[in-house]
């Protein structure tokens, strides 16, 4: 449904995909899906990170959209990144985790760590209907209202089947 | 993948020999159901440490409601496979709400949610020679095959059911559609019962074996197998196995000669009992119905008994149709359950695929020159190129396919273009030593094709090598693969986007779980 939901909501194909990812892992762990929420409803402007050696910041970006590069960036061996909005702290915290990856927040910085990395477990979860909400508003973005010729053809076949 | 057939690694297959290791009894605590045959009924099984229970409602459905299109809303029957042993209170709930199907919502209790419509024609001949005190006519139980058709086996957290990880670890149900084959087997064994209810006598042993569950599917599987690309490349990895193990046998004994014979004879009486009413299919189905005998005849006694036989049926097959080809394919398997059945344990894959974001982008374009010219060598800006698109239907919330240059909607079109994603991609990347992660950062659109091309370089069955939203493109060549990797068999095309088949034709009764695994295409005994 995340996944659905980020693509009505103008996330790309690929980072929807990675949020719904990061909402299963949450919601496995007990944490709060809010962050994924929030993300959902950021308007999705252009990127723009600076990489420097051993470190990225951003400038400017949706978490939706900072959350992927900054797992990226530190599976590519960056050991420090600095956000532009310390709102995003928690949804990019998810993407770390998810990925398996321990860190530490100062502020807007985050950083690797020791600590050990929450496991998520699939398991039966109840989602406040107020989230849920907004999440189907979103994925419906991405349905297409029907036509009759749809009905007919889009499916493929006749409408009774008596035999 | 349009050729395919069921082969002994099929879902259905797996799940019986399962069940019979496990000494299975299936048992039916609960049958209300009235004269006419409308109520609901129970079924029980304990497997693999777990009691689960089918609870299936029949309800009286006007003819101008029956479909069999995932658009209805009303159908013959309904059922729900249950997490344990229901009680009274659930058992009220799961009455009262699996009629209802997607309009209604279920609990982690419930498992898969499913329906179908009776095959009128032949669950009325039955049930009336019953009333008449003899049995169905055979030649009528050869040609419809099943009392009743699903058309729908929904699983995996859709409508608030259980999500497949809530039950992948347990023994049995590990494998891919485990718990919705079980439904459909348990379902097929209450379409009998209810017709002998109905008719108030019993089946002969031999129809009931050859009734088994019709179904009828349409584009939904399509995005499935293009959703979840490791799984695909686990299921065809495990079939081009499971080929490469049977090639590789030296000799054959007489028991396996034996066998290949019996089976080359009883795939040629299957092949007369394939009557379809589609012209393209029915022109297939002689073709293979004239390469057989020849076929046959190249299994001479020399042939059988030289060295490495079954890489030289392999190789000489290249010489007929697509279609013999694969049925040799699926034959061969056969004889030899010792060397692949083990191989089902690698057709469900917990992986999903990954962004490996320090490669470099020299090596991403790399990777597409090499597997992807399939995907770049097409012109999406032509008509033909991108003539469909894929969608879902805001009312029913299911894929459908749309006319691009006709219907309107294409803005809202479902991301299973991968051929063009990847032709986008390869048109931008740049061919120097930039980590992906850092080209992805500045082209966030490409993640999720660099992602695909990344992961098809470590699983090569992963994608479907073909432009899903060509003129060309064929759904039902999609659908007929996974439903032969589910077992299904006696392909029904309706159209070149659904398909009636049958599933668990052949397959042992409840009580012939002795008996779980010759039934390959399965022929009439009746």
């Amino acid at each position: 449904m995340v996944q659905k939901a980020a693509r009505g909501a103008g996330v790309p194909v690929g980072q929807a995909e990675d949020l719904g990812q990061v909402a299963a892992f949450l919601a496995g762990t007990g944490d709060s899906i809010a962050p994924v929420t929030a993300a959902l409803q950021e308007p999705i402007v252009p990127v723009n990170v600076r990489w420097h050696d051993g470190n990225v910041e951003v400038v400017q970006g949706p978490a939706a959209l900072i959350g992927p590069i900054l797992r990226d960036a530190f599976a590519m061996g960056c050991s420090k990144a600095i956000l532009a909005d310390v709102a995003h702290a928690a949804l990019v915290g998810a993407f770390l985790s998810e990925s398996g990856l321990a860190h530490h927040w100062d502020g807007a910085t985050v950083t690797r760590s020791d600590a050990t990395v929450p496991q998520g477990v699939c398991k039966p979860v109840t989602i406040a209907p107020g989230d849920w909400q907004i999440w189907s508003d979103l994925a419906a973005r991405t349905y297409v209202p029907e036509t009759e010729s749809s009905r007919l053809d889009g499916a493929g076949a006749g409408l009774t089947d008596n035999d | 993948m349009g050729a395919a057939f069921p082969t002994r690694l099929s879902f259905l297959r797996t799940l019986m020999r399962a069940l019979a290791a496990d000494d299975v009894h299936v048992a039916r605590p609960v049958w209300e159901m009235d004269a006419p045959g409308f109520g609901h009924a129970v079924y029980t099984l304990r497997f693999g440490g777990y009691d689960y229970a089918l609870i299936a409602v029949s309800t009286d459905l006007p003819p101008q409601m029956r479909t069999d299109r995932v658009i209805a809303t009303a159908w013959d029957t309904t059922y729900v496979l249950y997490d344990g042993i229901p009680d009274q209170a659930e058992i009220d709930r799961i009455v009262a709400t699996a009629p209802k199907q997607e309009a209604a919502r279920f609990t982690a209790r419930d498992l898969v949610l499913s329906r179908a419509n009776k095959s009128i024609r032949l669950f009325d001949h039955v049930t009336d020679a019953l009333k008449a005190g003899r049995q169905p006519d055979p030649q009528k139980i050869r040609a419809t095959g099943y009392l009743m058709r699903t058309t729908a086996v929904y699983g995996n957290g859709k409508f608030g059911i259980a999500d497949r990880g809530h039950i992948a670890d347990r023994p049995g149900m590990g494998g891919p559609f485990m718990a919705e084959m079980l439904t459909i087997w348990l379902i097929r064994g209450f379409t009998h019962d209810l017709a002998e209810h109905v008719g108030g006598g019993t089946l002969s042993r031999d129809a009931k074996r050859h009734l088994g569950i019709g179904n009828s599917t349409g584009l939904g599987m399509a995005p499935f197998l293009v959703n979840h690309p490791l799984l695909l490349d686990a299921w065809m990895s495990v079939r081009e196995t499971a080929i490469a193990r049977v090639r590789a046998v030296p000799s054959l004994n007489e028991d396996q000669i034996g066998r290949i014979y019996d089976l080359v004879a009883r795939a040629a009486q299957y092949l007369s009992e394939w009557n379809v009413p589609d012209e393209i299919a029915a022109r297939r189905i002689d073709t293979l119905r004239r390469d057989w005998p020849e076929f046959a005849a190249t299994l001479t006694p020399e042939a059988m008994t030289a060295r490495h036989p079954i890489d030289q049926i392999i190789t000489d097959s290249a010489r007929w149709s697509i279609d013999t080809q694969e049925l040799i394919a699926a034959l061969v398997l056969e004889p030899f359950g010792d060397l692949v059945d083990g191989l089902a344990d690698c057709m469900a894959t917990s992986f999903v695929p990954e962004l490996d974001p320090a490669m470099s982008c020299a090596d991403l374009k790399a990777l597409i020159d090499r597997d992807w010219d399939w995907a770049c060598d097409v012109d999406y800006d032509a008509p033909a190129g991108s003539a469909q698109f894929w969608y879902v239907s805001e009312e029913k919330l299911e894929p459908r396919l749309g006319k691009r240059h006709l219907e309107p909607g294409a803005e809202l079109e479902s991301p299973l273009d991968i051929g063009r994603q990847v032709k986008a991609l390869a048109d931008d990347v740049t061919g120097d030593a930039t980590p992906v992660g850092q080209f992805l950062a500045r082209h966030p659109r490409h993640r999720a094709a660099a992602r695909r091309v990344q992961s098809l370089a470590r699983h090569p069955y992963a994608e479907i090598r073909d432009n899903l939203i060509g003129e060309a493109c064929l759904p039902i060549d999609i659908l007929r693969c996974k439903l032969a990797f589910f077992g299904a068999g006696k392909f029904d095309p309706k159209s070149d986007r659904w398909t009636r088949i049958t599933l668990a034709q052949g397959a042992p009764l409840f009580d012939e779980l002795d008996n779980p695994d010759d039934w390959w295409l399965p022929v009439a005994t009746v």
